[in-house]
């Protein structure tokens, strides 16, 4: 009896929160220094793993990328020319974007990942079967199946302290502001005019990346302020949403499978 | 633009640090799917093939057609039983299988597959039961009798269809360049699917003796029609995934399986075989069919595997992701 | 002033290139922008920390940029200065409340039996002034001894002064390291710190732990110094080691409460947030205990060597248990603060600031700078803490009386006026009267700017009105400084102890002439100038990732996968030099040791042009050891212990190494300088102080009777190394 009776409030259906103004992260690479503050404080509050030990050589990064175990990873780019003049350290904090239109979350079959009321992408762990199917959607690498648990992980977006109203934990320890959390809005108008500051003081490579339409046809709830062409931070130009290959392809079958019937049909009735 | 450069003091530098990209690190995770997916897509096609075959038959050849129909519906059945167990070994939490019954998401290609399969295999196994049963006395026989054949078929023909196809739009639909920058890999496997499932009818009949050679010759027609439209669908895909198709001709792992399984084993034996009237020695249409089956098989394997090796490799990711002037989009 | 220019004007830009490798323009744009940043409407601050400090000669930078800040009018204003950055927690703390031997509070100084300074007068005649503020030593040093032996301390017996221990030399760690391996200290007591793998020379550390009886280590891990015994590079049997160690677990920062004082001598107070895990307990309760049983043990002794202890007050049980910890004889860090603070004696009311100290006995005080922070029951400035928009004086305490800036009266003119509105900080109000500001002014509140000084005159009245450093007794900014310092009144360049070039400037004599070299030992060798052997510069320096030795940063998986193994940084020129491979193995070998390390080739590392010649550079951070979590080679097992002659810090930014590629059990077992071997080569000075010479191997030590750690191919002439002194 009580089985069924929890059977019944399973299907139940719960109302969702009601929706908050959309949070998301400016992250400006201009002024982070590289301190991995941000990527401990996640590990720290989210009680992640460490990655096994592995000394890359990749200048002072040895995770890497993100992983189901590392939510938020800095990237080193040193470009320093062998006149040794002029160099550049290229610092950058990389996270899940939480895209508008998120290609992990459209392609989820079991509904596990979900748009939050802060308008955050976040995976219900207790609904995530491990299909699998979100990695291969993320165009940006992001989510992955962890190998111990099966299920598929990535930035919370600090979920459960957005709920609690604070702010995500590598925002928080962020001692350069480089990452910055608040209402979207607001952060794409700050956005905006920071690169009219540093466009002004010369720094005329600084751009946006993710802050509007452009990328996903709907843009990242967390994007980026850089100083060099996408790909040198390991980020594509510009993905393609999978859900766009979705109705040619079944177009495509369709009109194949016309022509394979009417070849059939003809086949038996001759 | 400055050169990236760390550590870039040794010879392995000096042949070229990547010229773009993270030290060249993969933008993409590598897919997770591994051969109980590449089988899955491949039983899932022989089963929708044979059903779609069977069903022409039962609804548009003649009484000597039965067998045909008989054969197609039993082996769909067959190969639609395998089909749950390997989805749920590919799951990271098998337990969890039945999570993709609480949705219903027509966007996502995996939920709309997971319907389409519970439907089909229901089609499926209708059919495949009143195949048995229906001659049979008792309880079981007049049950098999009941089951409207017709409607069966046609419903089942639908959902074959789909069941065919979607799994190359299941793929289409990821970020991974050599399923998605093309849309034409549905066609694909729907055309592969359906030569796998004549393939394996013409098998099933060509090695019984007993089999009317007008039918075998229908099935070879059918089998001609479907490897020459897969020819085609396949050739229009690998020119629109372009260099991201590298790793299905340039690798070694999956080249070899590619283009002399695939490509010469699956497509062009049996095309050969087909054209040559192999019709009428039954061992060489087993033979061609056998072919033509492995060769749907290997597509499968080198597609869903050579999509690891495609988001791997960074430069292909950029490139795929190339604004179309090729310019930064600032 | 003329003298100093005389002194300085062969220091040109092009002289400091040459020696430097810092390019003239590059020098020069430097020096303007400081110079343009500097005068009435702006100032500069030069903040500094290892890479000044750890030399041989580091107090000498340092001079040079007070001279520097004096001169350009930086000093005593808001946006000025000379900042150390400091690096553990409460290092400013160690010269407040002292850990180091030759202070005893408050910058007063431990008194040694090296000077006249048997009784207190003639302590206070030789340790404080007659002139300037320090003519208030008596004060400060009489509740000193008031707060340490209470009661027994009187007028007639020098208020117990006799009872404080003399120095007689060194006895800085790094001078005792050597006194264990002779087998003079017997015992050892480790608070916090890891020698074995944080300190200079290393080997020597782990060779001289190896020489006591007894080992104490308080820590949070088993670190290297308490496994000393384990260490693998040494390859020593356990069994051959006698020293028994105890190895006590220790509360961490997050579990007791105390203060901080930063590097602005800024008190902040920090509360405990949880209780210690199992046996762990805080470093006080360690020292409570330990002074509670030796109390109890001498208490029926009727030796007078005992009395110090007899005498002791110690005064810091809790009244009540603290609140929600399962701890109960944990002591009460707030009565030693009180403590600190100052009270009346006997009364113990407690002291608003240190103008209310005496010199007869009636007060007490631990340490006179911090009297404020405790004014009265319940008031912790230390724990205060709100932010304002400028100089926030109500967030923490700063010594001395709550005041950010030292010597603020030079923020005004001589005639007391601001230097510029934009920059006012302290001026003299003329219609009160007195100073003021924004500030603690840092000058007698009612002197007037005008007040001439009075010769003859003891205390603030022999300095003028407009003399605001007052704790010199002239009440000036020492440009020349007569006395002080080891090394001279004006610095001068001296290369460090190793280096690949001699002095370009004074001839003959390389590295600083008053250094530390215990040239007598033969366990702690040097490279000589030129000696092929060791033709490459190596600085040591810290990563985000890792703290120090590593205990608290190797042991933690989140902190270790950042930072997993030890590499060395080198140019892609010395790399394809040495045919070393990027992420690839490197053996690196000084006179003293040799390690391997992963090799991280990159262009942040560039070769040097010294005069004519190409001088290259490695750099290596040095956090790793053989124990925790990310393990890797000991970098301190290639430094040397010569010592900074002021305050003894080791050089270990600049040594010189040799590279090979490989790891060291490839390069063929590397025959380590053998340390065990005869020890005193010379005679000693009490304090390791040596004759100075011109800085070439140590004397005694023929650098060929060396070997070389790594085996050496023919063409890099063996043995034929620098000149041997004998
Ligand atoms: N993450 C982290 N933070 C720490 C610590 C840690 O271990 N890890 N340690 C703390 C401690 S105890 C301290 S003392 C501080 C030390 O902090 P820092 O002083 O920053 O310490 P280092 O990294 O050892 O050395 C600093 C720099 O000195 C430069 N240098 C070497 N020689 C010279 C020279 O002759 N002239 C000049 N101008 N520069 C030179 C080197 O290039 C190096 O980059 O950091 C504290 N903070
Ligand atoms: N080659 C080279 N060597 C250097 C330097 C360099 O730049 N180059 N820098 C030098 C400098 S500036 C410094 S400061 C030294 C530092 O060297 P050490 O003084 O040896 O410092 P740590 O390695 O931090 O060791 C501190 C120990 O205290 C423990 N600990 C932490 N908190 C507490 C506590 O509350 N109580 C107790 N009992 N233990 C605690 C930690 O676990 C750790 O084991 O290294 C020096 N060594
Ligand atoms: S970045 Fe990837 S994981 Fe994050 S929301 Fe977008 S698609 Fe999903
Ligand atoms: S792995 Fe989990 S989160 Fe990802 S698509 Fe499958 S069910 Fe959804
Ligand atoms: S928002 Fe939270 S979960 Fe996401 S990266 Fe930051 S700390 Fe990690
Ligand atoms: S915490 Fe901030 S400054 Fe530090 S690495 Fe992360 S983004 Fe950069
Ligand atoms: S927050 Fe500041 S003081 Fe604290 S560890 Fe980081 S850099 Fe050092
Ligand atoms: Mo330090």
């Amino acid at each position: 009896m009580s089985l069924l009776n929890e059977l019944l409030q399973s299907l139940e259906k719960v109302d969702p929160p009601a929706p908050q103004s959309a949070k998301g992260f400016f992250t400006d690479a201009t002024v982070c220094i590289g301190c991995k503050a941000c990527e401990v404080a996640c590990k720290e509050w989210n009680q992640l793993p460490a990655e096994p030990l592995r000394w890359t050589g990749n200048s002072y990064d040895n995770t890497e990328a993100l992983s189901s175990t590392t939510w938020r990873h800095v990237l080193f780019v040193e470009q320093i020319p062998e006149s040794r003049l002029s160099p550049r350290w290229l610092l950058l904090s990389d996270v899940c974007k939480h895209c508008a239109n998120a290609p992990c979350l459209e392609v989820c079959p079991t509904g596990a990942i979900i748009r939050t009321e802060f308008d955050t992408v976040y995976v219900q762990q207790d609904v995530c079967n491990g299909c699998g199917y979100c990695v291969a959607a993320c165009p940006f690498g992001v989510i992955e199946r962890n190998p111990d648990d099966g299920g598929a992980h990535k930035c919370t977006l600090c979920y459960d302290r957005l709920k609690d109203g604070q702010q995500p934990a590598c925002a928080k320890v962020c001692p350069t502001q480089s990452i910055q959390f608040g209402n979207l809005d607001e952060l794409r108008g700050r956005a905006e005019r920071r690169v009219a500051d540093l466009h002004a003081r010369g720094e005329t490579d600084a751009y946006l990346y993710g802050h509007d339409e452009r990328v996903l046809e709907g843009g990242l709830h967390a994007f980026f302020l850089l100083t060099d062409r996408p790909e040198t931070y390991n980020l594509p130009t510009h993905p393609r949403r999978p859900v766009k290959n979705a109705v040619p392809g079944y177009l495509g079958t369709l009109a194949m499978a016309a022509g394979l019937l009417l070849a059939g049909a003809l086949s038996f009735r001759r | 633009m400055a050169e990236q450069m760390t550590g870039s003091g040794d010879e392995d530098a000096e042949t070229g640090p990547p010229k773009r990209g993270y030290y060249g690190l993969p933008v993409l995770k590598v897919p997770v799917w591994r051969w109980e997916v590449w089988c899955y897509f491949f039983l899932g096609g022989l089963a929708a093939g044979s059903f779609v075959v069977a069903s022409l038959a039962r609804l548009c050849g003649d009484e000597r057609d039965r067998v045909v129909s008989r054969a197609g519906y039993l082996i769909s059945f067959a190969a639609v039983l395998g089909c749950p167990p390997l989805l749920i070994k590919d799951l990271g939490r098998p337990g969890r299988f039945l999570n993709m019954l609480r949705v219903f998401k027509p966007e996502s290609p995996m939920s709309m597959g997971v319907w389409g399969l519970l439907g089909f295999s229901a089609c499926s196994s209708l059919a495949a039961f009143r195949e048995v049963f229906a001659a049979s006395r008792g309880p079981s026989g007049a049950l098999a009798r009941l089951v409207p054949a017709r409607v069966v078929a046609v419903l089942g023909t639908g959902l074959g269809v789909f069941l065919g196809g979607y799994t190359g739009v299941l793929l289409s639909v990821t970020s991974v360049p050599l399923w998605s920058r093309s849309r034409l890999l549905g066609p694909t496997f729907l055309a592969s699917a359906f030569s796998a499932g004549v393939s394996a009818v013409s098998l099933a009949l060509s090695v019984n003796g007993k089999t009317p050679r007008s039918s075998l010759h229908k099935l070879e027609r059918i089998k001609l029609a479907a490897l020459v439209a897969e020819s085609a669908v396949l050739a229009g895909y690998l020119r629109s995934t372009d260099r991201a198709a590298q790793p299905l001709v340039v690798r070694e792992q999956y080249g070899r399986q590619f283009v002399l399984g695939a490509v010469g084993l699956g497509l062009a034996v049996p095309a050969i075989a087909a054209v040559a009237g192999a019709a009428h020695h039954r061992r060489s249409t087993a033979l061609a069919s056998l072919c033509a089956l492995i060769g749907g098989l290997l597509l499968r394997y080198a597609i869903v595997e050579g999509g690891r090796l495609s988001a791997e490799d960074p430069e292909t990711t950029f490139w795929h992701t190339a604004l179309p002037d090729g310019k930064t989009d600032r | 002033l003329q003298i100093m220019r005389r002194h300085f004007a062969r220091y040109t830009p092009e002289l400091v290139e040459s020696i430097c490798g810092t390019p003239k323009e590059q020098f020069l744009m430097v020096a303007e922008a400081l110079t343009a940043n500097s005068g009435r409407e702006r100032t500069s601050a030069i903040c500094y920390a290892l890479g000044w400090t750890q030399h041989s000669k580091g107090v000498q930078t340092i001079r040079s940029a007070a001279i520097l800040q004096l001169l350009l009018g930086n000093v005593g204003r808001p946006g000025g200065g000379i900042l150390a950055l400091r690096g553990h927690a409460s290092i400013q703390g160690s010269t407040d409340v002292p850990t180091l031997y030759d202070l005893l509070s408050g910058y007063m100084p431990q008194p040694t039996a090296l000077q006249p300074q048997q009784t207190l007068a003639a302590y206070i005649d030789t340790a404080g002034s007659k002139t300037g503020y320090w003519a208030n030593f008596p004060k400060f040093i009489v509740s000193f001894l008031r707060a340490w032996y209470g009661d027994a301390a009187t007028a007639e017996n020098d208020f117990c002064y006799g009872h404080v221990p003399k120095t007689v030399g060194d006895h800085s760690h790094l001078a005792t390291t050597y006194e264990m391996i002779d087998g003079k200290i017997k015992g050892f007591i480790v608070v916090g710190q890891n020698p074995a793998g944080g300190s200079a020379h290393a080997r020597l550390q782990r060779k001289a732990l190896a020489s006591l009886d007894w080992l104490v280590v308080r820590d949070l891990y088993e670190t290297e110094t308490a496994a000393f015994w384990k260490a693998p590079p040494d390859q020593v049997d356990p069994a051959s080691i006698k020293t028994e160690v105890f190895f006590l677990p220790a509360a961490g920062p997050g579990e007791k409460a105390g203060c901080f004082t930063n590097t602005q001598r800024l008190l902040q107070w920090k509360e405990k947030a949880v209780d210690p895990p199992g046996e762990a307990r805080s470093d006080a309760w360690f020292i409570h205990d330990l002074a509670r049983r030796l109390k109890a043990l001498y208490a029926d002794s009727t030796a007078p060597k005992d009395r110090p202890i007899q005498d002791l007050s110690w005064d810091f049980d809790r009244v009540e248990p603290e609140p929600g910890s399962r701890i109960v004889d944990e002591p009460d860090v707030e009565r030693v603060l009180t403590e600190i603070n100052g009270f009346t004696w006997p009364g113990r009311v407690q002291l608003k600031d240190f103008g209310e100290l005496k010199d007869d006995g009636s007060t007490a005080c631990g340490s006179w700078i911090y009297s404020g922070v405790y004014p009265a029951e319940g008031v912790n400035r230390a724990a205060s803490r709100v932010a304002g928009d400028y100089v926030s004086p109500d967030w923490g305490f700063a010594w001395p009386a709550n005041r950010r800036i030292l010597y603020n009266r030079a923020s005004a003119d001589p005639a007391g006026r601001p230097w510029s509105e934009r920059k006012k900080y302290v001026w003299w109000d003329e219609a009160q009267l007195r100073w003021t500001g924004v500030d603690v002014p840092d000058f007698p509140l009612t002197k007037p700017p005008t007040d001439p000084a009075r010769p003859g005159a003891t205390g603030m009245d022999a300095l003028s009105g407009s003399d605001p450093f007052i704790m010199r007794p002239d009440g000036k900014g020492w440009l020349f400084a007569p006395t002080g310092l080891k090394d001279g009144p004006l610095p001068a360049h001296y290369e460090p102890a190793e280096s690949p070039v001699e002095n370009a400037l004074y001839r003959g004599q390389r590295s600083s002439p008053v250094a530390k070299f215990f040239r007598n030992r033969a366990d702690n060798p040097l490279a000589a100038a030129g000696d092929e052997r060791f033709p490459i510069v190596l600085t040591t320096y810290r990563l985000t990732e890792h703290h120090v030795s590593g205990p608290m940063t190797r042991w933690l998986p989140w902190l270790a996968e950042l930072q997993p193994e030890l590499f060395v940084e080198l140019s892609p020129e010395l790399a394809k030099e040495k045919g070393i491979h990027h992420r690839g193995w490197v053996t690196i070998a000084s006179a003293r040791g040799a390690i391997e390390a992963r090799a991280m080739v990159t262009r942040r590392l560039r070769p040097f042009r010294i005069g004519d010649r190409i001088v290259h550079q490695v750099g290596l951070p040095f956090h790793w050891g053989y124990q925790g979590v990310a393990t890797g080679s000991i970098a301190n097992d290639l430094t040397h212990l010569v010592l900074e002659p002021n305050v003894g810090i080791y050089e270990v930014k600049a040594l010189l190494v040799d590279l090979r590629p490989g790891r060291l059990s490839d390069v063929g077992a590397p025959v380590q300088p053998d340390l065990r071997a005869g020890q005193i080569v010379g005679p000693s000075t009490p304090d390791g102080q040596d004759s100075p010479d011109d800085g070439r191997m140590g004397a005694g030590v023929s650098p060929a009777a060396l070997p070389h750690p790594l085996p050496l191919s023919t063409e890099n002439g063996e043995g034929k190394s620098g000149p041997s002194e004998r």
